[in-house]
């Protein structure tokens, strides 16, 4: 168990001290962070609420407890995420559009696939963090279709939408771009190595 | 450098803009309190703009604003010239030219040298004088801490005149002014980051956006606001609102003052930038792509921050090699795009 002593200090000092803690300690070890201060407390758990972590709370005459454990992987640690295999705890992944239609064989049967599967994506409890479209991928999200619809409820809670800019070039449809932002290969190829999985439906 | 005779920043906890009260706080108790209308009033606090503005006559119209605030450096000199620069600033941000002011000063006559009130109004006044406003009086009350800025006003041709309401889909967004002086402060405080960084923080606040003006008015720009208390995330919100649009942000092209994104991501976060998080969050989308730093400098809160402009999509480039051969950084950072769920959208 760690303890990291903010009484007395105003922020941003209790942020960097508990910065610095997560940094120095170990994966799995407990720590709690006291605070004297209800401005300072109130952003701790602000920062831990953007640094993905659970905490608990408890208070204690004027003091305030604020308990949390560092996970097995840590999202700054960048060292240990790329010697990790292991995808990290919050299953982050990115989904790649790679043609308008869901699998090889019939195209219309392709297309109602695809359709359904963006369509029900807005309803997945784990949402990807981005999803890039390439070649036909990309008229999935033109104005007009119900794809781009439900992209852009995706795009609303937060999944970055990549379409490659050559590939709207090639259709001509770079006008006609509903949703997202347009990409480039270097973007694409930097999203998708990085990603610690990727999903082609 | 001159000798310090007082450290201004010992009188206070929270400088600047960061300094603001609550924006959901003050919104809640102003709304109970209804104005006058009239119809030579072109700009009120309807539209949460950055200046009143009055019609005179078919020429002329006022622009009416005022902004003081506690210490942002230790020098009583330089925080007399940021503080004016900042009060200037929203005349310019509504495409006007100052012309008259006044000082408002709070000044501790018994807790600190009087020698460092007249440096503060020094500063202010060299400003004052580089903008060609004429200084017409003041009032000072004796409070701790201290506090200083100005009464402004400005005057504009009507149909000159800039707001936050003027923003149209298609049109890119341009920011005059790298971000990230809300954490340089900070980081000042605690004394973790380098001189120099501080020392282009504190010029970029003592600059005034009058250069700035003079090329809006040029570009024919019609919607505009200054990036102040409520942070790039909170005045970008108030403006899509206000124009009906919504707009798109790529983060990695807005520009940083040196050292920023290192001190935030040791965890120098200004508790303002919370604050404006809280104020933006229903409104504003962080693609899950960008860093806890990144998305915390969205919302630190600027002094004296750049002009925040939209420019027709054809005229962006002429205007940004404009800036550059005026000496001003200005990028590129983001456009307008048709109205949608969210009024921002960064990524």
């Amino acid at each position: 168990m760690k303890t990291i002593d903010t009484r007395g200090r105003l922020c941003p000092m209790p942020l960097i001290m508990t910065k610095k803690a997560i940094q120095e300690s170990l994966q799995d070890e407990e720590m709690v962070i006291i605070t004297d201060n209800t401005t300072a407390c109130g952003n701790l758990k602000d920062y831990l609420r953007e640094l993905n972590y659970d905490f608990t709370t408890e208070e204690n005459d004027s003091e305030q407890y604020i308990r949390f454990t560092k996970p097995a992987m840590f999202e700054s640690d960048v060292d240990a995420a790329q010697f990790c295999s292991l995808p990290s705890q919050k299953r982050s992944y990115v989904i790649v559009l790679k043609s308008c239609n869901m699998g090889s064989g019939d195209n219309q049967l392709g297309d109602i696939l695809m359709r359904a599967f963006i369509n029900s994506l807005v309803e997945a409890d784990s949402l990807p963090e981005s999803i890039i479209m390439y070649n036909s991928g990309v008229k999935l999200a033109v104005k007009g279709s119900d794809t781009a619809l439900s992209l852009q409820k995706l795009e609303d809670r937060g999944v970055a939408v990549f379409s490659c800019g050559t590939c709207l070039d090639f259709y001509n449809l770079k006008e006609s771009l509903a949703v997202g932002v347009i990409t480039n290969m270097f973007k694409i190829t930097q999203l998708t190595t990085n990603a610690s999985h990727v999903v082609y439906p | 450098m001159k000798e310090i005779k007082f450290d201004l920043l010992s009188t206070v906890e929270y400088g600047g803009c960061s300094a603001k009260l609550s924006p959901e706080l003050l919104s809640g108790l102003l709304s109970d309190i209804p104005l006058i209308k009239d119809n030579r009033i072109m700009v009120d606090i309807d539209t949460h703009d950055d200046a009143g503005v009055f019609r005179i006559n078919d020429d002329t119209a006022l622009i009416v604003t005022t902004d003081f605030f506690p210490p942002v450096c230790s020098d009583a000199y330089t925080f007399g010239e940021i503080a004016a620069a900042n009060s200037l600033s929203d005349v310019y941000a509504m495409g006007g030219t100052p012309l008259l002011s006044l000082n408002l000063t709070m000044f501790p006559s018994s807790r600190i040298p009087v020698e460092v009130l007249k440096d503060i109004l020094l500063g202010g006044q060299d400003m004052v004088n580089k903008s060609g406003a004429f200084t017409m009086g003041g009032h000072t009350i004796d409070d701790y801490p201290p506090k200083y800025g100005l009464a402004v006003v400005g005057i504009v041709h009507p149909d000159k005149l800039i707001t936050n309401s003027g923003v149209k889909t298609g049109q890119k967004l341009i920011l005059t002014k790298p971000l990230g002086t809300g954490v340089l402060i900070a980081a000042r405080r605690l004394d973790i980051c380098d001189e120099a960084s501080y020392t282009e923080a504190l010029n970029q606040m003592k600059t005034l956006n009058n250069k700035g003006m003079e090329l809006m008015q040029k570009y024919g720009v019609k919607g505009a606001t200054d990036i102040t208390g409520f942070g790039l995330a909170g005045h970008a919100m108030r403006m899509a609102k206000e124009s009906g649009v919504s707009i798109r942000i790529d983060v990695s092209s807005v520009p940083q003052l040196p050292q920023v994104n290192d001190m935030l991501a040791l965890g120098c976060i200004p508790g303002g930038a919370f604050r404006n998080l809280k104020y933006v969050e229903e409104n504003v989308v962080f693609a899950s792509t960008v860093t806890t730093e990144l998305k915390m400098l969205m919302c630190d809160p600027q002094t004296s921050g750049g002009l925040f402009l939209a420019v027709d999509e054809d005229k962006a480039d002429s205007m940004i090699s404009d800036f550059k051969n005026n000496n001003i950084d200005a990028f590129v950072v983001g456009e307008a795009i048709a109205e949608r769920e969210n009024s921002i959208y960064f990524y």
